[in-house]
């Protein structure tokens, strides 16, 4: 540790070590988890060290795709809102990523304390979209909507060109893949209480260039959905089949995102099994079986119950 | 495993000479004493076995059924070996973030001893930045768990000894750093010893000191006798209520009066262990500070200044268990401690490094 705090204080922070002290918070995961150094300078929380428990590539392509965004967001406003990358270097036998602290309320804490508050809840799920549709709209120059571009992407979002629905989406021409965040989830949200309209997103290790962004947005529906209801049947319905206000706030999310990349909230209903194939391939992949159960029971909902989601048509809702 | 690299840290416990591996057994040319090597690839340096735990049938059941696996069908069948063997649990035999705190330390390319190694969660992780791994345990059990494990994974720089902590098979100055991790507050329970178990834990301390190169770690891992759960009637080691916390006499009396046996899992505050390591030869001790324990801590401190637990607490949380009443009486004491700048004093448990000086000053107290 010694030689990775000299390094943090000295090349990166510029400030004396004996000035500097340290957090290790240990991560879920299991084997493909992450152990995360928070850096304390000056009673503020100064600098973020990132290492993978097992496999280094897995920060080394983080780092990659924080540099990749960096320049593709480089001099728009959403740039501020991504962790700036300082550095990735070998110390102590492990490959370390350094990188900005994002100071903000993690998604969870701001939903589970603001559970009574829909208007919040209806903020936090808005800003989350907006910063997606944002997030689409400049990296639209990438977009790709070719057969054979979508046939890959699905093929590496679930490990296998398997489902017969695939075939579907690779043809519809509606539908296009562009950069993604790949993990879009509430705890990869921070709500900036400085900004009054502020957001930042962290965690881009599974950033991918051809991606379908769809699958961001249903996995922040999903997401904020089991955060407020909780892993089970309540959360299905709350959020996609009852009318309520949730599901009213999740609609308006949907027909944003819709309007603004020309699609139908029908098409965008049919890929919720793909984003559950997605969260099954995750959960093997990632040993995290507790949550295997769950998603295996919704993608059988996504499956089954398309047609009764209640915001596909936002004029009868 | 290169048999040969352990050649060169392993030696014989009796006369300290040099030991040879001869296919099925490790032998002392000078003593002609031989310990076979079982079919896992476990080296047997002891034939007093200890198993710590509820079913050691299941668990040798577990071991047969795991060794006609292959590694994905293991893995893969997590869940249901969990359900079918009481004893075997993920977190507590495969969890690898139980080895995080090893970032603490730098032990790549060291040879490594860790002692009391279970079922290896902090031994196989940290046999990927190790050059070599010496992992020594009573439980042949555990040992044959640990051996699979490191197979599956592909491991081959680690050495599992059954072996016995006071007669260690290791080379003298050869050890890099050593790990103790949830075994020194036991010393005082090993044999029939009436001594005291200071005295006890000293002797271990300076011996284990012996096997350390100049400027070698030793690591451990340990609860707090101030752990405010000590506070409200709650032990770890089987303890009677209070009997962490009360003069060791008084829990002599609480004990022989319950248990017909005297108080002998020491546990001390931080200056006690501190002091403890001072007197066994160690110098720069330095003490980290662990949350909820040392076992699988979810956070470490560096440092019991700068109010630093308030602020990462403020920052990150504790999770979803913190809605529970226990956890959140156990949050606002902390920050309280924390406030009062007294939170080092009362965490639950502390991971102590300690370096062996070149030449020891202090008396043990022999």
């Amino acid at each position: 540790m010694r030689e990775l705090i000299a390094y943090a204080a000295g090349q990166i922070l510029g400030v004396p070590k004996d000035d500097v002290s340290y957090v290790i918070h240990s991560g879920g995961r299991g084997e493909s988890g992450f152990i995360t150094v928070l850096f304390y300078y000056q009673s503020r929380c100064a600098l973020v060290a990132k290492i993978a428990r097992t496999y280094p590539q897995r920060v080394v392509s983080e780092y990659n795709n924080l540099v990749k965004l960096s320049r593709l967001l480089a001099g728009t406003e959403l740039f501020k809102t991504i962790e700036k990358p300082y550095t990735l270097t070998p110390l102590s036998g492990y490959q370390i990523l350094f990188k900005e602290f994002k100071e903000g309320i993690p998604g969870p804490r701001y939903l589970k304390a603001k559970t009574r508050d829909k208007n919040k809840i209806r903020k936090f799920l808005s800003l989350s979209v907006k910063w997606l549709i944002d997030f689409v709209t400049l990296t639209s120059d990438c977009r790709v909507n070719s057969y054979e571009a979508k046939k890959s992407a699905l093929q590496t979002l679930t490990g296998s060109y398997g489902p017969t629905y695939f075939e579907a989406i690779a043809k519809d021409e509606s539908i296009f893949v562009s950069p993604c965040h790949g993990d879009f989830v509430v705890s990869n949200v921070l709500f900036d209480t400085r900004r009054e309209k502020g957001i930042d997103i962290i965690d881009f290790e599974n950033f991918i260039s051809v991606g379908f962004p769809t699958i961001d947005l249903i996995s922040i529906i999903v997401d904020t959905g089991t955060t407020l209801f909780g892993l089970n049947d309540e959360m299905f319905f709350k959020t996609f089949l009852t009318r309520n206000w949730f599901a009213l706030a999740v609609g308006e999310a949907v027909q944003n995102f819709c309007a603004s990349c020309n699609i139908k909230p029908g098409t965008l209903i049919s890929m919720l099994p793909l984003y559950s194939d997605r969260a099954i391939y995750l959960c093997k992949a990632w040993n995290m079986d507790e949550l295997l159960p769950f998603h295996e029971k919704l993608r059988e909902h996504f499956v089954d119950r398309q047609s009764e989601v209640v915001w596909q048509d936002q004029t009868t809702f | 495993m290169s048999t040969k690299e352990f050649e060169g840290v392993l030696a014989c416990p009796k006369c300290g000479g040099h030991i040879n591996f001869c296919g099925r057994h490790w032998g002392c040319p000078d003593c002609k004493q031989r310990w076979p090597v079982n079919e896992y690839g476990v080296a047997r340096f002891t034939d007093r076995n200890v198993f710590f735990g509820a079913d050691q049938n299941g668990m040798r059941t577990l071991i047969g059924e795991m060794r006609k696996m292959s590694a994905d069908e293991f893995f893969s069948n997590i869940k249901r070996l969990e359900e079918t063997y009481q004893d075997f649990e993920y977190s507590y035999c495969l969890d690898p973030s139980r080895a995080d705190w090893t970032i603490l330390g730098n032990f790549q390319d060291k040879v490594v001893a860790d002692l009391g190694c279970g079922y290896g969660t902090v031994s196989i992780p940290l046999a990927l930045r190790a050059r070599n791994v010496i992992a020594v345990d009573t439980c042949e059990e555990r040992l044959n768990f640990l051996s699979l494990i490191a197979c599956f994974r592909g491991v081959k720089n680690i050495c599992a000894i059954h072996g016995d902590v006071l007669n260690l098979p290791l080379r003298k100055n050869a050890m890099d750093a050593m790990i103790l991790f949830g075994l020194l507050e036991y010393v005082g329970t090993w044999g029939n010893s009436q001594e005291n178990p200071m005295r006890l834990q000293l002797d271990l301390l300076s011996h284990l000191r012996d096997y350390l190169s100049v400027g070698g770690e030793l690591w451990i891992g340990i609860e707090n006798r101030l752990n405010p759960l000590y506070f409200i009637g709650k032990t770890h080691h089987g303890d009677l209520p209070f009997t962490p916390l009360v003069p060791r006499k008084i829990a002599d009396i609480f004990n022989y009066v319950i248990k017909r046996t005297t108080y002998k899992t020491y546990t001390y505050s931080k200056q006690g262990y501190k002091k403890l390591l001072k007197q066994a030869g160690y110098k720069d001790v330095e003490i980290y500070y662990p949350f909820p324990d040392y076992k699988l801590p979810k956070f470490i401190l560096s440092t019991d200044k700068d109010r630093l637990f308030s602020k990462w607490v403020a920052q990150v949380g504790l999770g979803p268990q913190v809605k529970r009443l226990h956890y959140r009486i156990g949050l606002k004491t902390f920050q309280l401690l924390d406030w009062l700048k007294l939170c080092g004093l009362f965490v639950p448990a502390y991971i102590i490094k300690a370096t062996k000086s070149q030449i020891c000053f202090e008396q043990t107290g022999k």
